[in-house]
């Protein structure tokens, strides 16, 4: 769409339109939903992963990386079919279900990576003085990965945010600001799309620049 | 504090199929500065993780005074593990990283309050309750390492080579210091070090080991003035060991014209270098091979025909004059040759 004259009218058009902030108040519960869970989940995997050595490890950290290589709209279709085969309606819970998975390797990648960095003596030391297993793992370790808790947070959020192929298969009626805008480009041309993307493109961009550099700091 | 004895029986530790101990049967009197001694890799720091219940056991029993603590848990065992790198928390200042072990007694604040206020005046760190690890020097965070295993009072403090990090002065220092603090609270100490110097300086007794077993276990002037094997020997830095006949023959004037560079008897003989007395002697029948200086002295190697290498290790003021290819003569008193019971 052309350029002609500099306005910020379509903005304010976005940020009125109800069935703008409808799909955008949407996303947010569920991209919040997903990440919060998806990180804590996978701070508890990782731990087990990095700190024990048990038979089948291997063949684990492998399991928790497929949902990387499967295509989404796989993991889209397959969750659908089975969802509703249990007698699950779709709807925005299921969407959160479906990213969670779609994100769940991204975060227990950044957080293992972090955990192996903390030296194993750390803990142990923590176990010599009196400390239990599960203590030990909330005051010694999670105060250790305090930095990358928070960017793994910031970055499931953001891939859930932009996430449109499971939430388009998973949900029917309240939909995600994704498919708002896919469904406004299909059935007409409206320039608020070209706000919207910008605003999309910035936050994700500004939050993407945020855990990347809290990944760095300790 | 109360200090108690700690047994090791028949223990073995097998990593996948590598043994790292084999059979080892230990024990060690309440109260005692024990020091294990070894090359790395002889399973020396699995031991000591063994008794703190990091390591499990593949087969025997450990017992930390009358209690079987083989499959007892770190945190409820009696001990405490000071590490090398020290471990101290990174995200806690000094303080919190001293009051951890009583915080976790669920003690009452202000007791932790006072207890790591004595702490930090014992360790001479009383200004700095509230800095992080990472604001101290190395020496200082080894004096708060030790202050925060010694507040929660255990029966066993297990030490992993903690000044293998330090400079050589303040090593000194620390060791003694270390003794001093054992001294005074009269715990049992386990030390794991690879430098033979430290543990003669510091320990009660020495367990010097050997993949996995014991080679010989002594008080330090024992092992230092009788090794028993010729790896204690080498260990002890006895560089000069030779086989022998056998010990009834000991030709004194004629010692060093027997000696053979072949490994010819079943006796194994060792002395030190610096009970060789040479003197230049066209005749001597020993040829200097090369001179090394060592601060204050030399290391002089000289060979014979029969290609026996000697090591004599001599004042800078004797044997300043000395040069390569002189001839050398040498003597050594009888006491001074050890005979060893490996063959």
């Amino acid at each position: 769409m052309p350029f002609r004259n500099f306005t910020t009218s379509w903005y304010q058009r976005v940020l009125t339109d109800s069935q703008y902030i409808e799909g955008l108040t949407n996303s947010l519960i569920v991209s919040i939903s997903v990440s919060f869970f998806a990180t804590l989940l996978a701070f508890f995997c990782a731990y087990s992963l990095v700190n024990s050595n048990f038979k089948g490890k291997s063949f684990l950290n492998i399991f928790f990386l497929t949902p990387l290589v499967v295509p989404l709209i796989l993991i889209g279709i397959s969750l659908r079919f089975y969802l509703t085969s249990r007698g699950y309606e779709p709807s925005l819970f299921l969407v959160a279900i479906g990213q969670s998975i779609f994100v769940m390797p991204l975060a227990i990648l950044n957080l293992s990576n972090r955990m192996s960095q903390i030296p194993k003596n750390l803990e142990e030391a923590a176990w010599s003085l009196g400390s239990s297993r599960l203590r030990s793992m909330f005051e010694i370790i999670l105060p250790s990965c305090k930095f990358s808790l928070i960017a793994t947070f910031i970055l499931t959020f953001t891939f859930a945010f932009d996430e449109f192929i499971i939430a388009y298969f998973l949900t029917n009626f309240s939909i995600t600001l994704p498919i708002k805008i896919w469904t406004s480009l299909v059935t007409g041309f409206d320039p608020a799309i070209n706000a919207i993307g910008t605003i999309v493109f910035l936050t994700s961009l500004t939050l993407g620049l945020i855990s990347q550099i809290l990944f760095l700091k300790k | 504090m109360i200090s108690k004895s700690i047994k090791l029986q028949n223990i073995n530790k097998k990593f996948d199929k590598t043994e790292v101990i084999n059979s080892f049967n230990l024990e060690i009197n309440a109260g005692e500065f024990i020091t294990l001694l070894g090359p790395s890799g002889c399973g020396k720091t699995t031991l000591l993780r063994m008794i703190a219940g990091l390591e499990h056991v593949t087969s025997g029993k450990i017992f930390i005074g009358e209690d079987d603590v083989t499959s007892v848990s770190p945190n409820k065992r009696d001990t405490s593990i000071m590490f090398q790198d020290y471990a101290l928390f990174p995200h806690m200042n000094i303080k919190q990283n001293i009051g951890y072990g009583l915080k976790l007694k669920k003690i009452n604040k202000e007791e932790i309050d006072k207890k790591t206020k004595d702490w930090l005046q014992k360790i001479d760190l009383e200004d700095y309750g509230l800095r992080m690890p990472h604001e101290i020097s190395g020496g200082q965070r080894q004096r708060v390492a030790l202050a925060r295993s010694l507040i929660v009072e255990p029966s066993v403090l297990l030490l992993d080579e903690p000044l293998g990090a330090l400079d050589a002065n303040l090593r000194k220092n620390m060791q003694s210091e270390l003794k001093k603090v054992h001294s005074d609270i009269g715990i049992t100490f386990v030390y794991v070090t690879h430098d033979q110097e430290e543990a003669l300086s510091m320990s009660t007794k020495i367990v010097l080991m050997n993949k996995g077993k014991i080679e010989q276990m002594s008080k330090p002037v024992d092992l230092y003035n009788k090794p028993k094997s010729s790896f204690a020997a080498k260990f002890m830095g006895f560089s000069n060991i030779f086989s022998i006949e056998n010990k009834q023959e000991l030709d004194m004037p004629n010692f060093f014209k027997i000696l053979k560079d072949k490994e010819i008897g079943k006796q194994k003989i060792c002395f030190r270098s610096n009970n060789v007395n040479f003197r230049i002697d066209s005749n001597g029948g020993f040829k200097v091979v090369s001179k090394q200086y060592f601060g204050g002295m030399y290391q002089v190697e000289v060979s014979n025909d029969n290609n026996v290498l000697i090591n004599l290790m001599s004042d800078e003021s004797f044997s300043n004059d000395i040069q390569i290819n002189d001839n050398l003569n040498l003597t050594i008193d009888s006491k001074d040759i050890i005979f060893l019971e490996d063959e």
